[in-house]
């Protein structure tokens, strides 16, 4: 953040780029080379609604876009925090599809004025032996940290810094630990 | 055009800009004396002052948590607590504060720490019973404005000339009335006050002037905080209600209550000061105003921005 903007009370937001999104493709055939992790078909964007009426509509345009592509269907959820959930299920081996439809909801939202709304993607992967892990993309920083949790609301660190060894190098990956925040009980998780 | 997180407010930028050059006069006018001994004072002085502020600023998030009876906690001792400020921090790209919980049962909320890096955001066991969780978030993410905006550093230094010449001030005042002094030591004392009487003079002026600024400051880093917290939530509604509950609760409270604040009353999310305050003394402004730039944030994210 720059002098001025200390000096005047105000932050400036970084400047996303949704393409980045496109690189899970090639990160998850990556992975499962690494890892043996394979993608589950599910994923999920996450904004905060805003109050009043605009995003009621916007919210029911993403639906009709992806509808309009006989895509599949978007399952909309709220979670505890009042973030919403859009969760979009391809068949496991369709990973670009699914990566597509991410892109075009945040695309949607983005040009309709609520970037700064998004909070997340992800894309949900399953183990050899069913542990659960996502690969979350930032919207704000525009960057992908693993979160992979255990029963109990714990974190498997072990996990996700193995993960961020096999692919870290195919996304443009998060380097502050700090800031792999959790996502606990994300749809396509 | 897309709102964005600073909620582009000319008016308030301007302002904010007029009051930090009235800051700045009212540095210059602190170090000039030391200019008149000479270039060398004069430079040594502005440093000195500047860093006691910087330290001082440095310092302030211990003794805020002291003087809160806070303690900070972890994640797996307040998950939804964490919870909730990690998303706000998902989508404002900073740093996750350290987080504190104070036993008070007054509903308020403060931020300390220098910059995004160092800072702790703490709230009240008296606020979290009052608000429901949206509008928790509201006043978390109007915290968090502040550490993005680094206003507890900007104040502290605003702030500075006006309490060190108030310091001088008591000192001066104490030498022309001669507290606690009795015969030659008392004349002595008074004749010394006489010859610092400009010096006295000065300090007051300096005082006065710093701060109703170091208070106006203030109440716009408020505002500030106010929408870029809302724009960060995307729900200034939330804000208004929870900012008009805790008012509601600190209006009726008792004095000891409010006593329990007030070492960290300018960094609440609410003043505990009544309303019977002239608003030029306040350091922050008023539940209407407040609400009234809320609404208006409100009703242009409605309309689509």
């Amino acid at each position: 953040m720059g002098f001025l903007d200390t000096l005047l009370g105000r932050s400036k937001p970084a400047k996303p780029d949704l393409d980045r999104l496109f690189a899970l493709s090639t990160a998850a055939v990556t992975l499962e080379a690494a890892t043996g992790f394979v993608p589950t078909g599910l994923g999920s964007v996450c904004f905060r609604a805003a109050e009043g009426g605009a995003f009621a509509r916007l919210q029911r345009d993403v639906q009709e876009l992806l509808d309009a592509d006989e895509g599949p269907k978007v399952e909309i959820s709220t979670d505890t925090y009042g973030y919403t959930w859009l969760l979009t299920s391809h068949r496991p081996d369709e990973l670009p599809d699914l990566v597509t439809d991410l892109h075009a909801v945040n695309a949607t939202l983005e040009s309709g004025g609520f970037g700064p709304h998004l909070l997340c993607s992800l894309a949900g992967f399953r183990g050899p032996d069913g542990q659960r892990l996502a690969l979350v993309y930032r919207y704000k920083s525009g960057t992908f940290y693993p979160f992979a949790p255990l029963p109990g609301d714990k974190r498997d660190n072990a996990l996700e810094l193995q993960v961020r060894g096999a692919v870290g190098a195919d996304l443009p990956f998060e380097d502050d630990l700090g800031r792999w925040f959790p996502v606990w009980g994300a749809p396509g998780l | 055009m897309a709102p964005s997180r600073d909620a582009p407010d000319s008016g308030l930028t301007w302002r904010m800009l007029a009051t930090t050059v009235l800051v700045a006069l009212v540095y210059a006018a602190a170090v000039l004396p030391a200019f008149l001994a000479g270039p060398v004072w004069g430079a040594a002085a502005a440093a000195a002052a500047v860093a006691v502020a910087v330290l001082s600023a440095r310092a302030a998030d211990r003794l805020a948590l002291y003087a809160m009876d806070a303690r900070l906690v972890a994640s797996d001792e307040e998950p939804e607590l964490h919870a909730v400020v990690d998303r706000l921090c998902m989508s404002s790209g900073l740093p996750k504060p350290r987080l504190a919980v104070s036993a008070l049962d007054m509903p308020n909320a403060f931020a300390a720490g220098s910059g995004p890096g160092s800072a702790v955001v703490c709230v009240t066991d008296g606020l979290r019973a009052r608000l429901d969780p949206a509008e928790l978030a509201a006043v978390l993410a109007h915290e968090i404005a502040h550490v993005a905006n680094r206003d507890v550093l900007v104040t502290a230094i605003a702030s500075f000339p006006g309490l060190c010449a108030g310091l001088f001030l008591g000192w001066w005042t104490g030498l022309i009335t001669g507290r606690g002094r009795y015969g030659a030591g008392r004349a002595a004392a008074l004749l010394a006050g006489v010859v610092l009487l400009p010096l006295g003079v000065a300090a007051a002026v300096l005082y006065a002037a710093g701060t109703l600024v170091g208070l106006a400051l203030s109440r716009h880093r408020e505002l500030c905080a106010d929408s870029t917290g809302a724009v960060l939530t995307g729900r200034p509604g939330d804000l208004a209600s929870a900012l008009g509950k805790v008012t509601d609760v600190i209006r009726d409270a008792s004095r000891d209550d409010l006593r329990a604040l007030r070492p960290v009353s300018g960094l609440c999310v609410v003043a505990v000061r009544g309303g019977g305050v002239a608003a030029l003394l306040s350091s922050h402004p008023t539940l209407e105003r407040r609400t009234e730039r809320l609404s208006a944030l409100s009703w242009r994210l409605e309309s689509g921005g």
